[in-house]
């Protein structure tokens, strides 16, 4: 019996192992416990062997976990918009609560921003754009001074209110 | 619309495996599950075992076969024979993706497809037609009978081991001899296992007749 445990030919059945026989055997049982490579003729036969007992029966547990990393994987976004009731898909109220928001948004723009500048100033009233006409036909500017200077005096004391310190 | 569930080994029909795939292609992960249960089976135990040698790695190829199924179902047109000829094609691929990878890694995978005589899964050969429990028959038959023609020493090194699972250290111990010993039996039995399994004549598959039976001898014998 050599040193590493092996025996000779009764025990082994056959002719005492080579050295490289023996190394082919320590190889294969390492394999076969999932260390290494075994030779390919003996890895085959064993598979085939255990592959016999079941012809290949995948259990329900190892299908399950296979299923569930193949659905675990794929993208979130692609399940099942067009089998989901109307009432279920997220577009549904997500389209029109958009909508809403952007509206409500525009309307609180609309109310807050400024006002146009100058628009709370006076307006030339009736009195000066008549005397402006008459003027324009040759009337004299008398009339027209008064009315320029009555608003220009209106005109004046808004900016005043506006601009005060 | 309405919603089939399949449940786990309730086999829908070829029109319900259209309707299945077109649901799928929509995104419908139920109908995608009720395919995978269908076709899942069958390219794990004739596809991808006997072409890895490995039931983990045939697992992670059932996955990605899967995985690559998922992602070009929607360019899948509808054909004839359903789903199973393109999941089939994706195995077939995907396990020589696997063996390319091992090659790489120095992790090699012994296959074993060529051993499977008329269970090898080439198209419509005789082996495709049978169902699991006649593949399950006819393996054990001819294990059986290979088993028989080797002698009682390797036949008990060959059960402990590779049909029982048990450890080299109890079959050692239960065949009386050092482990070292016993791993160069067991190396020598598996090798004789194959010899035998090559030169024994291909069993009949159930429900075929025997080349040698006695009802063909009989009808030879009339015809002549």
């Amino acid at each position: 019996m050599s040193d590493d445990g092996t025996a000779g030919a009764d025990e082994a059945q056959g002719p005492a192992p080579s050295a490289a026989e023996e190394a082919e055997a320590a190889a294969f049982a390492a394999a076969l416990e999932g260390r290494g490579d075994a030779p390919e003729d003996a890895a085959a036969a064993a598979a085939l062997l255990r592959y016999s007992r079941d012809a290949g029966a995948l259990d329900d547990a190892s299908a399950a976990r296979v299923l569930q990393a193949v659905l675990g994987d794929a993208p979130a976004s692609d399940p099942v918009a067009g089998e989901r009731p109307w009432w279920a898909r997220p577009w549904t109220f997500l389209l029109p609560a958009g909508v809403g928001l952007a509206v409500a948004g525009a309307a609180l723009v609309l109310t807050l921003r400024p006002g146009v500048p100058g628009g709370d100033l006076p307006l030339p009233d009736v009195a000066l754009l008549r005397a402006q006409a008459r003027a324009a036909e040759g009337a004299g500017s008398g009339e027209l001074d008064e009315a320029l200077t009555t608003y220009r005096g209106a005109l004046h004391r808004r900016l005043g209110e506006r601009y005060a310190p | 619309m309405e919603r089939a569930c399949y449940p786990r080994g309730v086999d829908p029909g070829p029109d319900d495996e259209r309707a299945l795939a077109l649901r799928a292609q929509r995104g419908d992960r139920d109908a995608f599950a009720a395919l995978y249960r269908r076709h899942a089976p069958r390219l794990y135990a004739r596809i991808l075992v006997p072409r890895l040698g490995d039931r983990s790695a045939a697992e992670d190829a059932l996955a990605e076969t899967f995985r690559k199924a998922l992602e070009q179902l929607p360019g899948w047109r509808p054909h004839p024979e359903g789903l199973g000829p393109w999941l089939t094609r994706i195995a077939i691929r995907e396990a020589a993706n696997v063996h390319r990878a091992r090659t790489r890694t120095g992790r090699s995978l012994a296959r074993f497809d060529a051993l499977l005589g008329p269970l090898r899964e080439e198209g419509d050969g005789p082996g495709a037609a049978l169902d699991r429990r006649q593949r399950e028959a006819w393996l054990e038959a001819r294990r059986e009978a290979v088993m028989a023609a080797l002698s009682p020493r390797y036949r008990r090194a060959l059960t402990l081991r590779l049909l029982e699972e048990r450890s080299r250290a109890e079959c050692a111990e239960l065949l009386e001899l050092r482990v070292g010993t016993f791993d160069v039996l067991l190396l020598r039995a598996v090798r004789g296992f194959r010899r035998e399994w090559e030169a024994m004549e291909a069993s009949p598959l159930p429900g075929t007749p025997s080349r040698t039976s006695t009802m063909d001898v009989e009808s030879t014998e009339e015809g002549a």
